[in-house]
C-alpha cells in the first residue's frame, strides 16, 4: 500500500501580535516615505497655486489695493463696477474676436502645412523646421520686428501696400486694423505649433486604411481626405482648437509691446486689463474680479479639453 | 506614398511651391530682422525695399546693441533663471511623480486629483496674489521672485507620472533588492529611464521661461535681473527715436540661442513639443 | 547560503486572501520549486520572502534570523525576475556591479566622476570589477560587458540577470519564472545551465514556475501551491507518483492524468469502472481513480473497457492514443503506446483499454488521496478480502 505524504510542515497556526505590529510598522514607514516624496510639491502647490487661487476669489470681494495694510469686505461691488465698465466690455469682446480669428486661422494654416509637408517625399524636415521657427523665437523680440515692419515710414509692409495703392499708414495705430494685425501676428506665431500636433495626429493614422480605401476604389486625394484623414484627425482637431483657444485667451505680450491696448482701447484684451488694473493702477481687488471672469472662461475650455482627451483615448 | 511616380514628382513640385509661398509669411520677420541688423541708419531711413545693405554696418549695430544696454547680462540672467527653474522643477516634480506612479499610499488619489485640478489654473490667474505675497515677503525684484513661482510644475508632475507608470515594477523591485533607497530610485533608476520624457519636458520648460515676458515684467523693477525679453523691450524704449539697426541686432542676439539650438536638434525639439503638447 | 523558513505566512490584498498560513522549510543548498496554476500566489510568496511585500501574519526566517523587519536589500537575497529587470541605461558590467556598489561604496563614492577619486573607492571599485569579470566568465558573457541591455538577446539578458544575482553571494536565490520569456529551445538550454549553476554554487534556490517540466527536471523538492496554500511538498518522484490531492495529480504530469469516476462494490471494496470490475480495491470513500497515461495499455483485441480511438499523436519516440469509452461517452482516456505502434492510422477504429492496478490512485469526493491497491485475492478464513 502506498504511503501518502501528508501536508507540509505546519507549525503553530497562531498569529503573534508582534508580527502584525511589525508589518504595520513597515507599512507606516512606507506611507511616510511616500508623503515625504510628495511633500515639497504639495507645499509649493499650496503656496503658489491653490492658496493664490483662493486668494483671488476672496480678494475680488474686497477693496484691497496693493500696499494697503488692511482690507474691507465689499461683497459684489467689484463685479457691479465691472458691469458698468465700458473697458471691460471692450476687452471681453476684443479677446473673443482675437480668439475667434486666431483659432481658425492658425488651425487651418497649421493643418494645411501639416498635410502638404507630410505628403512630400523629400524635404519634410526642412519645411517643418521653417514653419516651426516662430514657435521658438522669443515673441517679444519678434513683436518688435513686426512693429518695425509695420512702421509707416520704413516698414516693409506699408511700403509694399503703398505700391499696391493703399495709404502708407501704420496699421497698428489704426483703430480698425490694430486688432487684426495682432491676430495676424498671433497666427504667425502659433501655426507651427498646431502643425506639429497635426503631424503627430497624421502619423497615427494607419496606412492600411488608405490602402483599404484604394482597394474600395477611392483613390483621389479629395476622397482620401474626407473619408479617412479628416474623421481620423477629428479628436486632434478638437484638441488643437481648445489649446489654441486657451493660449489665445491669454494674449498679452504683443499687446503690451505694440499697442498698450490702444488706440481707443481697440486692442484692450482681458489679461492686459488685469495687468493694468493690478500693476499699473494697483487696484488689486478689481483686477482679482477680472481674473475670476478670466478663470471662468479658461475652466470651461479646459473641461472641454479634458473631455476631448478622454475621447481620444477612446478612439485609439 | 502614391504609386504613380511621375504624377507624384510633379505634384511634389507644386507642393514645394505652395510651401515656399507660405514661408514668405513665416520667414519675412526673420529676414527683415537680420537684414536690418546689418544696415546703416541712412539705409533704414530711406525706407527702400532692399534686402542687402548698401553699406555694411553690421559690426557697428551689434556693438551698439551690446554696449547700449547690458544685453549679455540679460542673457546671463536668462540662462540662470531658466536653468534654475528647470532644475528645481525636476527636483520637486520627480519624487512626487514617482510617489504618485509607483507607490501605494493613502491619500495618493486625492493628491493626484489636486494635481489635475491645478493643471486648470493658468499662471496669469494667480499673478496678483503671488505678487502680493512676494511683496509682503519682500522678495520682489530678485532672482527668487523670478524663479520661485515656477518651481512647482503640476504639468511636469503629471507628465512624469504618466511616463513613470510605464516603467516596469520589476525594475523598481530589482533596484530595491540591490539596496537602492526610494529616493535613490527616483534619481538613479526613474530619471535615466525616463530621459526622453525629461528631455521633452526640459525643452518645453526652457522655451516657456526663456521667452516669458509677463512675470518678469511684473516683479522686476531694477535692470540687474532683467531677462532677455524685458531687455529687448527696454532697449526699444531706451533708444530715443528707435535706432532700428541696433534694435534688430539686439533682437537677433536674443532669439539666437534657442533658434540655433532648435535648428541643430530639430527632431528632438519637435518630438519634445509634440509629446508635451499632446498632454 | 542558508536555510529559509516560511512560517505560517498569510497575505491578503483587500478582501482577497492570496496566502493562507503557508509554511515551508527550504534547507541549506536545496533547490525547491514553487509550482502551481496562475494566480495561486507563487510570486506573492516569493516577494514576501524577499521583503518586497510585507506579509500580514507569519514569519520569514533566513539562517537563524527572523528577517521580517529587514529591508529587502538587508536580507541578503538575490532575485531574478521574469522580465529580467535590467537597468536599461547601464551597460552589462554596471548592471552586474550595482548590488556590490550599493553595498561597498558610500553615497559620495557612488557619485559620477568625482566618486572615483575619493579615498577607498579605487580599491573597492577594483574588487567589484574583478567580481563582475568572474561572474561574467562563469556565465559566458564576458564579451558583452560593454553592451546595454537593449542590445542583448533574451537569453543573454537572462544571463546578465543571473549574473547580477550571482555577484552578491546571497543567502538564497529567488527566481520568479526566469525562463518564461524565452523561446522553447532556449528554455531547455537555460534550464540545464541553471541546474548546473546550482550544483556548482551549492546555494539555496527558490524557483517559481508554472511549468511542471522545469520543476520536475531541476528541483530537489517541489512545493505545489493551489489557491494560496502549499498542498504538497516532496521530491519530483513523490509528487508525481504519490500526489496527496487530485489537483496535484492533475497539475503534474503531461499529458494529464486520466481521471475516471468509479463506483465501489460493497462486498470486496472493488472499484467498478464503466460497469466492469477494475481490479483495484479502494477505500470505500473513493469516487474516482487517477491513472497516468503510461499505466494504460491500449489494445485492438481485448481489455477492461471498450471504446473508439478518437485521436492519436505520434511523437516519434512514442504515441499517445485517445480512446472514448463506449460505456462512459464523456470520458476520453489518454494512453501511452510504444514507438511505431501505428495508432495514428487506426483513428476511428475500436480499441480496448486496461491499466496497471498497482499504479492507480484513488481520490475521495473532496479530491483527497485515499488508499487503493491492485486486487490480489487473499484467502482469510475461506473468504476473499481486501486489505485496504
Ligand atoms: N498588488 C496586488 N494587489 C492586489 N492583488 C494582487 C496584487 N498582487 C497580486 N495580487 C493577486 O494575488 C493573487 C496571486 O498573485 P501572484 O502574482 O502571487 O500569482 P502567481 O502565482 O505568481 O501567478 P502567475 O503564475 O500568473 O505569475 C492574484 O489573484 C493576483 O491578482
Ligand atoms: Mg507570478
Amino acid at each position: 500500500m502506498a504511503d501518502i505524504t501528508l501536508s507540509p510542515d505546519r507549525l503553530q497556526r497562531t498569529q503573534t501580535p508582534a508580527t502584525r505590529r511589525r508589518a504595520s510598522l513597515r507599512n507606516f514607514k512606507a506611507q511616510g516615505l511616500a508623503w515625504m516624496l510628495a511633500l515639497p510639491a504639495l507645499f509649493l502647490m499650496a503656496m503658489l497655486l491653490l492658496g493664490p487661487l483662493l486668494a483671488v476669489v476672496v480678494l475680488s470681494f474686497t477693496d484691497y489695493s496693493l500696499g494697503n495694510a488692511s482690507l474691507d469686505w465689499r461683497g459684489l461691488d467689484n463685479y457691479q463696477a465691472m458691469l458698468g465698465d465700458d473697458i471691460f466690455y471692450k476687452s471681453i469682446s476684443n479677446t473673443l474676436v482675437y480668439v475667434g480669428i486666431v483659432v481658425p486661422g492658425s488651425l487651418l494654416l497649421g493643418l494645411g502645412a501639416a498635410l502638404l509637408i507630410e505628403s512630400l517625399t523629400r524635404g519634410k524636415a526642412f519645411w517643418r523646421a521653417v514653419y516651426f521657427l516662430p514657435v521658438m523665437a522669443t515673441l517679444i523680440a519678434m513683436a518688435i520686428v513686426w512693429e518695425f515692419m509695420m512702421s509707416a515710414r520704413f516698414g516693409i509692409i506699408p511700403q509694399t501696400l503703398a505700391l499696391l495703392g493703399f495709404p502708407a499708414k501704420n496699421w497698428l495705430q489704426e483703430t480698425a486694423t490694430a486688432l487684426p494685425v495682432l491676430c495676424i501676428i498671433g497666427i504667425w506665431q502659433s501655426l507651427g505649433f498646431n502643425m506639429v500636433l497635426f503631424m503627430a495626429g497624421l502619423s497615427g493614422i494607419p496606412r492600411t486604411l488608405y490602402e483599404a480605401l484604394e482597394l474600395d476604389g477611392g483613390s483621389s486625394a479629395w476622397t482620401r481626405f474626407w473619408t479617412i484623414t479628416w474623421p481620423m484627425l477629428a479628436p486632434v482637431t478638437m484638441f488643437v482648437v481648445i489649446i489654441t483657444a486657451i493660449r489665445s485667451f491669454q494674449v498679452f505680450d504683443t499687446v503690451h509691446v505694440l499697442t498698450k491696448g490702444g488706440p481707443n482701447n481697440a486692442t484692450m484684451v482681458l489679461i492686459y486689463q488685469i495687468y493694468q488694473e493690478g500693476f499699473d493702477f494697483f487696484r488689486s481687488s478689481y483686477a482679482a474680479a477680472l481674473t475670476v471672469v478670466f478663470l471662468v472662461f479658461i475652466f470651461i475650455l479646459t473641461v472641454i479639453k479634458a473631455r476631448t482627451i478622454e475621447n481620444k483615448v477612446h478612439y485609439s | 506614398m502614391r504609386p504613380v511616380s511621375a504624377n507624384s514628382s510633379s505634384g511634389d513640385l507644386f507642393k514645394h511651391a505652395v510651401l515656399a509661398v507660405g514661408s514668405i509669411f513665416i520667414l519675412l520677420p526673420f529676414a527683415v530682422m537680420i537684414a536690418t541688423s546689418f544696415k546703416s541708419p541712412a539705409d533704414i531711413a530711406s525706407g527702400a525695399l532692399r534686402l542687402f545693405p548698401t553699406e555694411y554696418h553690421g559690426f557697428a549695430n551689434y556693438a551698439e546693441a551690446l554696449s547700449a544696454t547690458p544685453l549679455l547680462r540679460y542673457m546671463a540672467n536668462g540662462v540662470i533663471v531658466t536653468a534654475s527653474i528647470f532644475a528645481l522643477q525636476l527636483l520637486v516634480a520627480l519624487p512626487c511623480a514617482y510617489a504618485l506612479a509607483k507607490l501605494k499610499w493613502r491619500g495618493r488619489d486625492t493628491v493626484f486629483g489636486l494635481i489635475l485640478f491645478c493643471l486648470l489654473i493658468p499662471p496669469h490667474a494667480v499673478a496678483i496674489p503671488v505678487y502680493v505675497l512676494f511683496y509682503w515677503l519682500g522678495i520682489l525684484d530678485s532672482y527668487t521672485s523670478l524663479i520661485l513661482p515656477w518651481t512647482i510644475s503640476v504639468f511636469g508632475i503629471f507628465l512624469m507620472r504618466q511616463f513613470f507608470k510605464t516603467v516596469p515594477d520589476d525594475l523598481i523591485d530589482a533596484a530595491r533588492m540591490d539596496g537602492i533607497s526610494e529616493f535613490g530610485i527616483v534619481w538613479r533608476v526613474m530619471l535615466p529611464t525616463a530621459l526622453p520624457a525629461v528631455t521633452a519636458f526640459g525643452i518645453f520648460s526652457i522655451i516657456a521661461h526663456w521667452n516669458d515676458y509677463f512675470w518678469p515684467l511684473i516683479v522686476l523693477s531694477s535692470e540687474d535681473y532683467y531677462t532677455p525679453p524685458l531687455g529687448v523691450a527696454t532697449f526699444r524704449t531706451a533708444e530715443v527715436g528707435y535706432v532700428f539697426g541696433p534694435l534688430m541686432a539686439a533682437a537677433t542676439i536674443i532669439i539666437a540661442p534657442l533658434v540655433l539650438t532648435f535648428l541643430l536638434a530639430q527632431r528632438r525639439f519637435i518630438e519634445g513639443i509634440t509629446f508635451t503638447g499632446m498632454k | 547560503m542558508a536555510e529559509v523558513q516560511i512560517r505560517n505566512v498569510s497575505k491578503r490584498f483587500g478582501t482577497t486572501t492570496v496566502l493562507e498560513n503557508a509554511s515551508l522549510t527550504i534547507s541549506k543548498g536545496e533547490f525547491v520549486s514553487l509550482i502551481g496554476p496562475s494566480g495561486c500566489g507563487k510570486s506573492t510568496l516569493l516577494r514576501i520572502i524577499s521583503g518586497l511585500e510585507v506579509q500580514d501574519t507569519g514569519q520569514i526566517v533566513i539562517g537563524d534570523r527572523t528577517v521580517d523587519d529587514l529591508r529587502p536589500s538587508a536580507r541578503n537575497l538575490a532575485m531574478v525576475f521574469q522580465s529580467y529587470a535590467l537597468y536599461p541605461h547601464l551597460n552589462v558590467a554596471s548592471n552586474i556591479a550595482m548590488p556590490l556598489r550599493m553595498q561597498r561604496l558610500n553615497g559620495f563614492q557612488r557619485l559620477p566622476v568625482i566618486g572615483r577619486f575619493l579615498p577607498g573607492s579605487a580599491t573597492a571599485n577594483d574588487g567589484i570589477a574583478r567580481q563582475v569579470r568572474d561572474a561574467a566568465e562563469m556565465l559566458d558573457i564576458s564579451h558583452l560587458l560593454e553592451r546595454k541591455p537593449g542590445q542583448l538577446s533574451g537569453g543573454q539578458r537572462q544571463r546578465v540577470a543571473v549574473g547580477r544575482a550571482l555577484v552578491r553571494d546571497p543567502a538564497a536565490f529567488l527566481l520568479d519564472e526566469p525562463l518564461s520569456n524565452l523561446d522553447a529551445k532556449l528554455r531547455v538550454h537555460m534550464r540545464t545551465e541553471i541546474a548546473q549553476l546550482h550544483r556548482r554554487l551549492k546555494a539555496t534556490f527558490i524557483y517559481v514556475t508554472h511549468d511542471q517540466v522545469e520543476a520536475m527536471t531541476m528541483s530537489d523538492r517541489i512545493a505545489v501551491m493551489m489557491d494560496g496554500d502549499i498542498i504538497q511538498v516532496g521530491t519530483p518522484d513523490e509528487v508525481y507518483d504519490q500526489p496527496v490531492d487530485i489537483r496535484v495529480a492533475e497539475f503534474i504530469g503531461s499529458p494529464k492524468i486520466n481521471v475516471v469516476p468509479v463506483d465501489i462494490e460493497a462486498a470486496r471494496g472493488m472499484a467498478v469502472l464503466a460497469g466492469a470490475a477494475s481490479g483495484v480495491v479502494t477505500d470505500p470513500s473513493a469516487v474516482s481513480l487517477g491513472i497516468r497515461p503510461e499505466a494504460i495499455t491500449v489494445s485492438s483485441s481485448s481489455g477492461l473497457a471498450a471504446g473508439i480511438v478518437e485521436h492519436a499523436e505520434n511523437l516519434g519516440s512514442e504515441e499517445y492514443v485517445q480512446v472514448r469509452l463506449d460505456a462512459l461517452p464523456e470520458i476520453v482516456i489518454t494512453a501511452r503506446a510504444g514507438h511505431g505502434t501505428g495508432w495514428t492510422r487506426r483513428i476511428g477504429s475500436a480499441a480496448h483499454v486496461s491499466f496497471d492496478g498497482n499504479r492507480a490512485l484513488a481520490f475521495d469526493s473532496a479530491g483527497r488521496r485515499v488508499a487503493c491497491r491492485a486486487y490480489a485475492p487473499r484467502h482469510v478464513g475461506g473468504k476473499a478480502v481486501a486489505n485496504g
